[in-house]
């Protein structure tokens, strides 16, 4: 009843209550909006190092995460890729071998870079390392490799032509092999892409490795899960170093850390000047009322349902905003979807942030949960707005306030 | 007199002025205060970047920019460093050089950044003397050092004093060169201080000895932020041809670009905001002047043009503008001031963040950007104007007897 009558007061002037739940659902909108472009940010940062390069969880010989001395393999590698391949949390897994050699053409231009040895079969099922292949083929049998776009453009080495790579082996010689190359790979990580791969077994026998490796690479079913499937491994294998991708790259929580610090504040400010507005409608609308306030007074309704009916008031038109923020929000995220945002940079490239390369436009990716703090935020800002204009309104005289014109 | 009429009407309501004023003046306090912090931040990581990888001006060997092609070298490069710098008096100008290598100790190695540095120039410039941990930064002498960077020290295995070996490649032929570590620096961005490595510029000449005196870089650093327009075109012109002379934008597109996406997605932000506050203000316009139709019959019927009625919007629109503006204004400045002086720490949020090759300091203080700070004034004054347009064009359509009837 009370609030069959608050709803139809909400009405009594459309203009008024159509700006505001407009502006108060801009400011949904806009916030939805930005988690939308914020997503599909993280989700480019993310894709190029956790997906394509680091995965969920690595585990490593204990002192390899700081050293990243090559003697340091895991012990004993098979038997825990075996075991992790039975773990019913773990989606796949995959060994990795790294180095760091320089790589030269026919060209006679040498560059450094990242050298990795992987099991082509288990990498591509895990980071889809195949898909990455912008010209020639994924790996498919020994003593052959595949190197990225940049060590392509600065060596000048195409597909089909041969890898030089120079670096150093485990018994202390020179490795020191050419191999054709099938394949130039595209990651947007910049480091990897700096690099070349070779098939496990090549690498290994490349660096004398004897059968090691440096890492065992993770993906888990559950990605939000990663933290607790890393401690239950971690006390399972405790003589090795087992850490998740946050740990491994603390940048990219940091940058989530203040993305979410930046929304944060954002809705905080909106719903500041927001507040404004809908303090000024209910005070403006109490104001004109306040005849019939009195009326009602006089009639026998007690103050604290004239307060119940303001707050309802004001909660409807936040709900009201809610439902326009919604909906304009919803826009704004499918123009993101299908539109983006453009990242400008001239030569209609991406450019480098954080030691990934991006696209020349992001395209929106919105997690629902974003949309709860804007939603909350709007029906607080509504109701703490409406104390006031209530508080006023319960405390009229009925005597003055029928007096008045 | 038309004015003295609207700031009457506009007093006469001052909880509904007030509210309409604090939102143009909110929003232009936080456009302002955020400007300067941003504007601020951002002129602490050019000016750091700018030194420490570039300059304001560079000369690079033509095609160096697009291919990074160590090969590509300045031959005679302390002959140009001169000709410049006597051509531009009052600049700093120094020359380096970028090798690509690898570093090994016998527990280890690495591929990394080599560069070849002026120790004595570079000091004056560089962040990385000031973040020495161990050791001594390089001196007139130093041709057989290096200062590497902690993380790189940890997975070398190595300490001040321990020899490393740097391989590079030459026209196709690798070749290993003996160095003995001289420093260790920490500046907390992880790839600077796994992956940099700094040894004296003729050092690394040594490594090679086909081109005489080369250099990759001839950096022009002036001692403001920012360098007068007339420095690129006259570095071009002495430097003569074979060279690609860029300013910095150029030289570090990853730093430019970075910032250029910052300020558009502020913009966007701010803007958004701004919106928003005009919203308000017409909101609260329209209100006012629906609840006084009556009292602007009795206007007309007093003989006022309904352009007057018009006139009349357009000046409380305008006044509750410049007040807001004002109040926002003030304040913005108010909040400005702490940031400003004091700054702000974020190193217990988080580390070093690196951009182009430099790590960014954490402590973080504003600047007064006075360019923004107006246009963000003069944009709120507008947005006014343009907030009371729709109703001030309303009640010059308004009809006398209309207006008289209702209540």
């Amino acid at each position: 009843m009370l609030a069959q009558i608050a709803w139809r007061n909400l009405w009594r002037n459309k203009r008024r209550t159509f700006l505001t739940a407009l502006t108060m659902g801009l400011g949904v909108a806009f916030c939805i909006w930005m988690a939308s472009y914020m997503g599909g940010f993280m989700k480019v940062m993310r894709g190029a190092t956790v997906d394509r390069s680091i995965g969920h969880i690595q585990v490593n010989h204990k002192d390899y995460p700081e050293t990243q001395n090559p003697y340091d393999v895991v012990p004993k590698a098979q038997s825990l890729i075996a075991d992790l391949g039975q773990n019913a949390k773990v989606k796949t897994v995959a060994p990795r071998v790294q180095a760091y050699a320089m790589f030269a053409g026919d060209d006679d231009k040498a560059a450094p870079g990242k050298l990795m040895g992987v099991d082509a079969v288990a990498e591509a099922k895990m980071t889809e390392f195949d898909q990455r292949i912008e010209e020639g083929a994924w790996l498919s049998a020994e003593n052959q490799a595949v190197i990225g776009r940049e060590l392509a453009d600065k060596t000048n080495i195409k597909v089909g032509g041969k890898l030089l790579v120079v670096g150093t082996a485990l018994d202390g010689s020179i490795a020191n092999q050419i191999y054709p190359v099938v394949g130039i790979y595209s990651t947007g990580n910049v480091a990897m892409d700096s690099g070349a791969v070779l098939p496990l077994a090549t690498a290994q026998e490349l660096l004398v490795l004897d059968g090691g490796v440096h890492e065992v690479v993770i993906v888990t079913r559950d990605f939000d899960r990663i933290q607790d499937t890393k401690t239950e491994l971690a006390s399972q294998w405790s003589d090795l170093s087992v850490r998740s991708w946050s740990e491994i790259s603390p940048d990219l929580v940091q940058m989530e850390g203040m993305i979410s610090a930046t929304s944060l504040i954002m809705v905080g400010i909106i719903m500041f000047l927001t507040g404004f507005m809908i303090i000024n409608t209910l005070l403006m609308s109490v104001y004109e009322r306040t005849r019939e306030f009195g009326l009602l007074i006089s009639l026998g309704l007690q103050p604290p349902k004239i307060v119940q009916m303001i707050l309802l008031e004001s909660g409807l038109l936040g709900l009201v905003s809610c439902v326009v923020g919604l909906v304009l929000g919803w826009f704004a995220h499918l123009a993101m979807v299908y539109v983006g945002f453009p990242l400008e940079v001239e030569d209609g490239k991406g450019f480098v942030f954080n030691g990934v390369m991006l696209d020349p436009v992001v395209y929106g990716s919105l997690d629902l949960s974003a949309l709860v703090l804007p939603l909350v935020a709007v029906m607080l800002t509504a109701l703490v707005g409406g104390l006031w204009p209530a508080a006023r309104a319960a405390r009229l005289d009925p005597v003055v306030a029928l007096a008045q014109e | 007199m038309i004015f003295r009429l609207a700031f009457r009407n506009l007093i006469r309501r001052p909880m509904q002025s007030f509210l309409a004023a604090g939102a143009v003046g909110g929003s232009l306090m936080i456009l302002i205060a955020t400007t300067n912090f941003q504007e601020g931040a951002w002129v602490n990581v050019v000016r750091d970047t700018v030194r420490a990888a570039a300059g304001h001006v560079v000369v690079q060997p033509l095609g160096y920019q697009k291919s990074k092609d160590p090969e590509l070298l300045i031959p005679d490069s302390a002959a140009l460093a001169k000709t410049i710098a006597s051509a531009n008096p009052g600049t700093t100008v120094l020359r380096r050089i970028f090798v690509g290598g690898m570093i090994a100790s016998p527990n280890n190695s690495v591929a990394v950044a080599l560069n070849g540095v002026e120790p004595e120039a570079e000091k004056s410039i560089s962040q990385i003397p000031d973040k020495l941990k161990e050791g001594e930064w390089l001196g007139a002498d130093s041709d057989g050092e290096v200062i590497i960077g902690v993380t790189l020290a940890k997975r070398l295995q190595v300490s001040i004093g321990d020899k490393v070996v740097v391989t590079s490649s030459r026209k196709g032929e690798l070749q290993g060169f003996p160095f003995r570590v001289a420093g260790v620096f920490e500046v907390g961005s992880a790839a600077m201080d796994a992956f940099f490595v700094l040894a004296t510029l003729s050092a690394v000449q040594n490594l090679i000895p086909d081109v005489t005196d080369p250099a990759t870089q001839v950096a022009v650093q002036v001692p403001d932020f920012e360098a007068p327009a007339s420095l690129l075109g006259s570095v071009t012109q002495v430097s003569g041809d074979g060279f690609e002379v860029l300013p910095w934008e150029e030289a570090l597109p990853a730093l430019y670009n970075t910032r250029k996406l910052d300020r558009t997605s502020n913009a966007v932000t701010l803007g958004f905001l701004a919106i928003l506050s005009t919203i308000g203000i017409l909101n609260v316009l329209l209100m006012s002047l629906f609840q006084r139709t009556r009292e602007m019959g009795m206007l007309q019927a007093l003989g006022m043009r309904p352009s007057g009625l018009t006139k009349l919007l357009l000046a409380e629109g305008f006044l509750l503008g410049v007040f807001g503006a004002l109040v926002g204004l003030i304040l913005g400045l108010a909040v400005s001031f702490p940031l400003v002086e004091y700054g702000f720490d974020y190193s217990m949020m988080q580390d070093a963040t690196p951009v182009g090759g430099v790590a960014l300091d954490t402590h973080i203080k504003g600047i007064y950007s006075w360019s923004h700070t107006i246009a963000w004034t003069v944009a709120h004054l507008c947005f006014a104007a343009l907030a009371a347009l729709w109703p001030a064009i309303r009640a010059g359509r308004l009809e006398a007897v209309d207006s008289l009837r209702a209540h």
